[in-house]
Parts: structure tokens; C-alpha cells; sequence
């Protein structure tokens, strides 16, 4: 049965000439579980509130949208991407009884609802705080929980983990699999963190630019964005990209992509079989750099913390415990830890909002700006042009920093108006304008899709190669691997070990990127998908198009390439 | 909090006793009134909070009790007997005392507005409210979720602007930015609480308000207790003059009455506190 027909959609909204969602057609059956993908701006938001009338945005609508069923108002939920937001009252239990208060249900009714909820969800611990103790993982359970309470047939979520830290993430992709599968409710949720929700669910619908160009099976869908070599494909999992690279190499890498480590790893061993293999180790290209770095001193030290204690209350515990690190000009030195390690307090510390009551940070008559988690909480002017204005006097200065970060032809709109990444280019932005030699950042990926991660990537790298230094503090350990000079993780208010991405991640078993825990085993020192592409493309070559020196294997093959 | 006899019985019998105790100790203004009434407040709240309470009386509502005294005794000049003179102006005891009765007093009114605050929760005034006045106790919900979401955002929002190298010695300027920043985000970010409201069918017809709390028999009880003990303190006609001269007037049935009256969550407390210490003895 289809709960939802969609046929030949098309919405424009008011005063736009290009149509935010052109020609779709789509039926979401009973108990589908459909990830709906594509990139910021491509309609997947208006397309899912198109299906909940009450957010239904004002446009133009061309075709039909039927819903099977009574009341389509009360058997749609919808849980919106900011936790904080979301929450209407200030206690848990009051929360929950808010929906069904709105529905006009009896309090009998309500408590056996809601007693059922708080059951299911496991928030017997939390029912009675108040929202503001709640962690923001609770905070969206909790808001899923008070969806969930009106017993909705369908439920549509609009990237409701981006906010959230990976294991809290997990958490709640892992609920919502749960509701699927033994409530048989039917989901539809966006998402950019496609590795962990994708091998969860059984249909995979991606727009572009307001078209829908893949409806299929995950396994199948993956396949289809790699051989055509598109865009969204950067948003994959690590592990389908990997079987991409590999796929491009031109490697038998069979007709079925793979979608969780687990299934990667079966793929890679299927692919060597018996092969004995004749290149294991991916070598270090940075390492070398960095060790010359080293043995410079002290002059290309940019950032040195000695011993530095922090604590947020005179009577309360230490956030940072004895932390001492040094970070080099003109490098980016990644710090990925889990929650309340300490990580944005060392920012703080560096920038001298939260000074160390012991040790000392000191930066050599360096400047230290941050760029904050959120844009938008160091936004507070009508136009763009007067948020620049704010921290340089000089017009031409103005000028320049616009067009350097893409924001000319945005100069007189409202900093609230643009998009999410013009608005973390607008913060980094009066960041530099600032004169910073060392930049901080916090979260700089968060809530963000793989596309635009690259462009913050090119950020750090054009910020590096103009010699300043990038700090910055990241869940995203993908990301880290990717862009960061030097890595370091972050436990229990002190760095416990620091090196090269490569060299952390490597050295990890469990914190480390998913391509690393894919191919420990068969591979060493491998972090990224390419890595392992190029590993296999070596070991499966016919022997005689390998790379010079096909013979010699093993590490020392490595080695000698390197020397 | 410890366990509490007032936390656990219908929010608006609790409610109707802090209203007819602190009403007691307002209406009364009697010395012995007002520090029986201070005594069970106190013991009351350090049984709820232990130390902090005490934190409270002394940092907040004895130096208001001081200041009391001193303002009334140097600015009220009636009264038959002086004292001595400060200069030229003639300080009375019977200034003196009435300062001494009405720091008493507030200090009784301030501990128990404490205990109050400690028991009666938002979501409990908004159950007895909810009903009267349904959207009044939403609001008022909303409030209570919103400042401190608010005043943490404010935080983030000037630690934020101290890290770019904004408002570099320019406190004012620098707060006045903060609020106007703050003002935009309220408004914006109100936009999704509108869209989770909607989407929960906030609008529709019909509004009920979920009963989180019920009666029970003890509650109606404590409620006829209550009402008995302050019957029985307000007619035994206990009153207190100072000017011209100090009168007072009152009877032993009416000070017992009061004193069980404000003391009555501490004995149920203490009643509570020895059953169980002796069904713990059983298991």
C-alpha cells in the first residue's frame, strides 16, 4: 500500500524563477525506511515538509501529493534538525504530554501514552529533569519520543543527528532503525552522515538540484552515483568510495558496492583471496616533512601550552589536567576526541577567553582568533557589508576579504538570509579580517555535507599555505584524516598521543576512520579511501603492468619508493 | 531534596498551605508569631536543602532583617520611650522593637518563600494554574524553558565576540552588541519552536491539559488540617502595637495552633522518617 503518491511534483517558491523541486514522482510505501540524499540546497527540506501541511512553505505547486489515510495531519510527525529549538517546555514529562494535549486527549489516555513511551525509549532515568540538564542527545530522543507519543504512521526527519556528536548520533539512527523495524512505522529522514544511516535502510532516494535522480536499493543506488562519477558521491560512505577508487582503477571489484564495514571487509577479502600480497604498508608522505620541522626548534613554534590547568568552577572538576602541547607555524593540527575531553576548552585557553589558572600558553607575539562553532552567534548586523565593517575600517579591506571568500554579490543581504556554508564563510571571514596568525576552529564540519567539508578543507589549506596556523577541534575524524597536518586526540583533559594522521589513525583500532578499521588485517597504514584503492591496485595487477619493482614486497618496497 | 511530605501531595494543597502560612506570619506581625514561624521555616529548609539553606538565611535574609531594623530606628521617630540620641535625632525602643518585630517577619516570609521555591516546581504551579488559566501556564512553561536557554546563549554569544577580538575594552558597547545579536537569534530560532509547535498540532480545537498529579485521601486531609490550625491561629486574636506604646495581646490556643500549623511538614517529615526507619528494621 502506498502511504504517500507523489506524482509529477513541482514547487517554486515565491519570486524565484528556477523551481525548487521539478517533476518528482515518488511513492513511499507502507513501512518504507527511505533516506532521502543530496546536497544542501537540493529540496530534500522542502520536499519533506511538502508531506507535513502544517510546515508546508508557501510557493507555487504543480501535481499531486496523496496521502492514504484519515488524518494526515496527525499520522505525519516531523523532528527538525536543531534539538535546542525543538523543545517547547521546560520539563521533560511536560514535553511529552504536549502533543497529545494539543490533540485533546483525556489525562488517563496521556499518562498511558506517555508511560509507554518513556518505557520504550529507556528515559525512565531523565523523565522528571528539566530539559536544560538534558545532553543534546537527549534532547533530540527526547523530541522523537514526543513525535513518537501521537502514535504517527509516518515519520519524517530532517537531519536530526547534525547537531549531534557521533556516538549520540548512532544512538538515535539506531532508535529510529528500531521504530522501523518493530513498530513498522514508516521513515523518511535526510541525512549527511550517510555511513552509519545508509546500511540501515532499504531505499535510497537522492535529489539534485530539485530532481530526483536515484531511487533504488542502497547497494544498487551507491553503484549507480559511482559509475556516473557524480557529485553526491563525495557524501557516500568511506567504505563505497573506497570500492569506487578501486572500481575507476579499473580493478574487478565485483557489481555490488558494499556498504558497512563489515560488508567492506568481506569485499576486500574476497578481492585478494590467496594473493600473496606484494605491498601492505601505506608510507607516511608528510612524516619526513614534519621531522626536518622539528629538528628547526623553536622559532616554528607557534603555539607552546605548558602544563595548563583549567576549570570552569572554583569548586569544580578540571577540564584540562597538565595539558601541554606545541603546534608549528603554518601547520593544521587537528584535535578529535569524544565529548567533555576537553577539546574546546584548549581552544579557549589558546585564545585567552578561558586563561589557565596554572601553566602558561604562550603564542610568541602571535594573534589567536577563533572561529565559533555557530556563525551565527557573532552575527548581529543588518547586511553583510556592516558585519566586515565591524572589525576593519578600511572599505578596501572590506572589498577584498568579500570577494576572497565568494561573498561580493551577498555584501547587502541579511547575515541570517544565507546558506550554511556562505554563513561559515562570512564568520571566517571577519576572522581574518581580524589579522590572525593563529586560526582556531571549532566544529568547523559540523551539521555539514561531505561537498561542503571540501571547501572548508580548501579553507585550512589556503590558510596554511599564507603561513598561518590552523587549530582546530573535530568529532569528524574523516575529515581530520583528510585535511590535518598533524592529528592528536584528546582524553581526559590531556593529549594522549599526537603524529600524523596517518600515524594516529593507524595506531587506533576503534577511534579511527572507517576505511582504517575496514582494512586492518589485510592493510597497514591505511586511513583513506584512496589508500586502499591504491594498496589493491597494487596487489591485484596483473604482474606484469605493476609498478616498478613489482618483485620486491612488502614494507621495504615502500621504504625504498620513499627513498 | 530530601524526601518531603509537601512534594508529594497534590501541588495545590501545598500551595494552599505556603498561602496560609506566610499569609500567618504577614497578617499576625507578632514577635512570637513571626519567630515561631521563622524556626519552622528554617528547620523546614535546612530538612529540604541542609546547608544551603542556611547559606540563604544568613548571606540573604538576616542582612535584610539588620537593615530593617536600623532604617526603621533611625527614620521613624514615634513613640514614648527614647533611647538615646544620635545627634539630633531621638532613637525610640519602641522604633527599635517594631524594626526588630517586622525583621523577625520578613525573615520568616523570606525562609519560607525559600522552602517554597524549593518544593512548589514550575510544572507544579502550572497543575494548579493549568486549568484556570490553560494558555497563561503554557506561557509560562515556555518561559521557564526559554531564559536559561537564553542567558547560556548570551554567554556563547560574548565569549564568541572575545575570541574574533570584537568589543576590546568596550564593555557596554560590547553588552549592547550582545544583546542586539541575541534579539536576531530569539526571533530567528523562534521560527523552529513555531514549526515543532505546528507540527504537533498545536492550533487545533480542543486543547486539554494533562493532570500529571491526582487527589488522594491524605491530601484532602492535610487540607482540612491546614485550614482548621489557621482557622483557629487568626480568630484566637493575637495582635501586636508598638505605637505609642508596645501592646500585645493573644491566647496559648492560638500560638500552639500556629506552631503546629508551621511545623507540620517537619513532623510529617520526621513521622515519615521514623516509620521507615523502623520498616527498615523489619526487612
Amino acid at each position: 500500500m502506498d502511504v504517500f503518491k507523489i506524482e509529477d511534483l513541482t514547487f517554486t517558491y515565491p519570486g524565484r524563477q528556477i523551481p525548487a523541486l521539478s517533476n518528482i514522482t515518488l511513492k513511499v510505501h507502507k513501512g518504507d525506511f527511505i533516506t532521502l540524499c543530496g546536497r544542501s540546497g537540493s529540496g530534500k527540506t522542502t520536499l519533506m515538509r511538502l508531506l507535513k501541511p502544517a510546515l508546508a512553505p508557501h510557493g507555487i505547486q504543480s501535481g499531486r501529493i496523496a496521502y492514504a489515510g484519515a488524518d494526515q495531519e496527525v499520522e505525519v510527525g516531523f523532528v527538525l534538525q536543531n534539538p535546542e529549538n525543538q523543545i517547547v517546555t521546560d520539563k521533560v514529562w511536560h514535553e511529552m504530554a504536549f502533543g497529545p494535549e494539543n490533540l485533546g486527549w483525556d489525562s488517563e489516555t496521556i499518562r498511558m501514552r506517555v508511560a509507554e513511551m518513556v518505557s520504550y525509549f529507556g528515559m525512565q532515568s531523565w523523565f522528571h529533569k528539566e530539559v536544560k540538564e538534558l545532553s543534546g542527545g537527549q534532547k533530540q530522543l527526547l523530541n522523537l519520543a514526543a513525535v513518537m507519543v501521537m502514535n504517527p504512521r509516518v515519520l519524517l526527519l530532517d537531519e536530526p543527528t547534525a547537531q549531534l556528536d557521533p556516538i549520540a548520533a548512532a544512538d538515535f539512527l539506531d532508535t529510529v532503525a528500531r521504530l522501523h523495524r518493530e513498530i513498522g512505522t514508516t521513515i523518511l529522514i535526510t541525512e549527511h552522515r550517510l555511513d552509519y544511516l545508509l546500511p540501515l535502510t532499504e531505499r535510497m532516494v537522492v535529489l539534485e538540484k530539485g530532481r530526483l535522480i536515484v531511487d533504488e536499493t542502497p547497494a544498487k543506488g551507491t553503484a549507480l552515483l559511482a559509475e556516473g562519477r557524480h557529485v553526491m558521491f563525495r557524501s557516500m560512505p568511506a567504505v563505497v568510495q573506497a570500492y569506487a577508487k578501486a572500481r575507476e582503477k579499473g580493478l574487478p571489484v565485483g557489481a555490488r558496492a558494499p556498504l558497512d564495514i563489515h560488508q567492506g571487509r568481506q569485499w576486500m577479502e574476497s578481492l585478494l583471496g590467496d594473493v600473496p600480497l606484494r605491498r601492505r604498508r601505506m608510507e607516511d608522505a608528510s612524516s619526513a616533512t614534519k621531522h626536518r620541522q622539528d629538528a628547526i626548534g623553536d622559532d616554528m613554534i607557534a603555539v607552546e601550552a605548558k602544563n595548563i590547568w583549567v576549570r570552569y568552577e572554583r569548586h569544580g572538576q578540571d577540564v584540562l589536567k597538565g595539558l601541554s602541547c606545541k603546534v608549528h607555524a603554518g601547520e593544521c593540527f587537528a584535535i578529535v576526541g569524544g565529548n567533555g575531553s576537553g577539546k574546546s576548552t584548549l581552544l579557549k585557553a589558546v585564545c585567552g577567553v578561558k586563561p589557565p589558572y596554572r601553566g602558561r600558553v604562550r603564542l610568541f607575539g602571535r594573534r589567536a582568533l577563533m572561529l565559533p562553532q555557530d556563525p551565527q552567534s557573532v552575527f548581529g548586523c543588518e547586511t553583510v557589508r556592516e558585519e566586515l565593517e565591524e572589525m576593519t575600517g578600511d572599505a578596501a579591506d572590506v572589498q577584498r576579504m568579500a570577494e576572497e571568500m565568494t561573498l561580493s554579490a551577498l555584501l547587502d543581504a541579511h547575515p541570517y538570509d544565507l546558506s550554511g556554508g556562505e554563513q561559515q564563510r562570512l564568520a571566517l571571514a571577519k576572522v581574518l579580517l581580524g589579522e590572525p596568525d593563529i586560526v582556531l576552529m571549532d566544529e568547523p564540519t559540523k551539521g555539514m555535507d561531505n561537498a561542503f567539508k571540501d571547501q572548508v578543507g580548501a579553507m585550512i589549506h589556503r590558510l596554511t599555505a599564507s603561513g598561518r596556523t590552523v587549530i582546530l577541534v573535530s568529532h569528524d575524524i574523516e575529515f581530520c584524516a583528510l585535511y590535518a597536518d598533524r592529528c592528536a586526540m584528546m582524553f581526559d583533559g590531556v593529549l594522549t598521543t599526537s603524529g600524523t594522521p596517518r600515524h594516529l589513525f593507524a595506531g587506533n583500532h576503534f577511534y579511527t576512520t572507517a576505511c582504517s578499521r575496514m582494512s586492518s588485517g589485510c592493510f597497514e597504514n591505511a586511513v583513506l579511501p584512496e589508500d586502499i584503492a591504491e594498496l589493491l591496485a597494487e596487489n591485484l595487477m596483473p604482474w606484469e603492468a605493476a609498478p616498478e619493482k613489482g618483485a620486491a614486497c612488502g614494507m621495504g618496497a615502500g621504504r625504498e619508493e620513499k627513498a | 531534596m530530601r524526601r518531603d511530605v509537601l512534594d508529594n501531595i497534590n501541588p495545590t494543597a501545598a500551595l494552599v498551605y505556603f498561602a496560609v502560612v506566610i499569609c500567618a506570619a504577614v497578617i499576625l506581625f507578632h514577635p512570637l508569631a513571626s519567630a515561631l514561624s521563622l524556626a519552622a521555616a528554617l528547620a523546614y529548609g535546612s530538612w529540604l536543602r541542609g546547608a544551603r539553606s542556611m547559606k540563604y538565611f544568613f548571606g540573604f535574609a538576616v542582612p535584610i532583617g539588620l537593615i530593617t531594623v536600623a532604617v526603621n530606628a533611625l527614620f521613624v521617630h514615634r513613640g514614648l520611650t527614647v533611647w538615646f540620641y544620635l545627634g539630633d535625632t531621638q532613637i525610640t525602643w519602641e522604633a527599635v522593637i517594631y524594626g526588630g518585630c517586622a525583621a523577625l517577619m520578613i525573615a520568616a516570609v523570606l525562609m519560607w518563600f525559600y522552602d517554597m521555591s524549593v518544593v512548589m516546581t514550575s510544572d507544579k504551579f502550572i497543575y494548579v494554574f493549568g486549568r484556570i488559566l490553560p494558555s497563561a501556564s503554557l506561557m509560562f512553561s515556555m518561559t521557564m524553558r526559554f531564559v536559561p536557554c537564553f542567558v547560556s546563549r548570551a554567554g556563547q554569544i560574548a565569549q564568541a565576540r572575545r575570541a574574533l577580538g570584537c568589543s576590546d575594552g568596550e564593555k557596554v558597547r560590547g553588552g549592547l552588541k550582545t544583546v542586539s545579536v541575541m534579539t536576531t537569534w530569539a526571533l530567528e530560532n523562534s521560527i523552529d519552536t513555531a514549526d515543532s509547535m505546528k507540527a504537533r498540532g498545536y492550533g487545533r480545537p480542543g486543547r486539554s491539559c494533562y493532570r500529571a498529579y491526582g487527589w488522594r485521601g491524605g491530601d484532602i486531609v492535610f487540607l482540612a488540617a491546614a485550614a482548621v490550625l489557621g482557622f483557629l491561629v487568626f480568630a484566637s486574636g493575637i495582635s501586636f502595637q508598638c505605637y505609642p506604646r508596645v501592646q500585645h495581646s493573644g491566647d496559648l490556643i492560638g500560638f500552639m495552633a500556629l506552631a503546629a500549623l508551621c511545623a507540620a511538614p517537619v513532623i510529617l517529615d520526621a513521622r515519615e522518617e521514623i516509620i521507615w526507619m523502623y520498616s527498615k528494621s523489619k526487612i
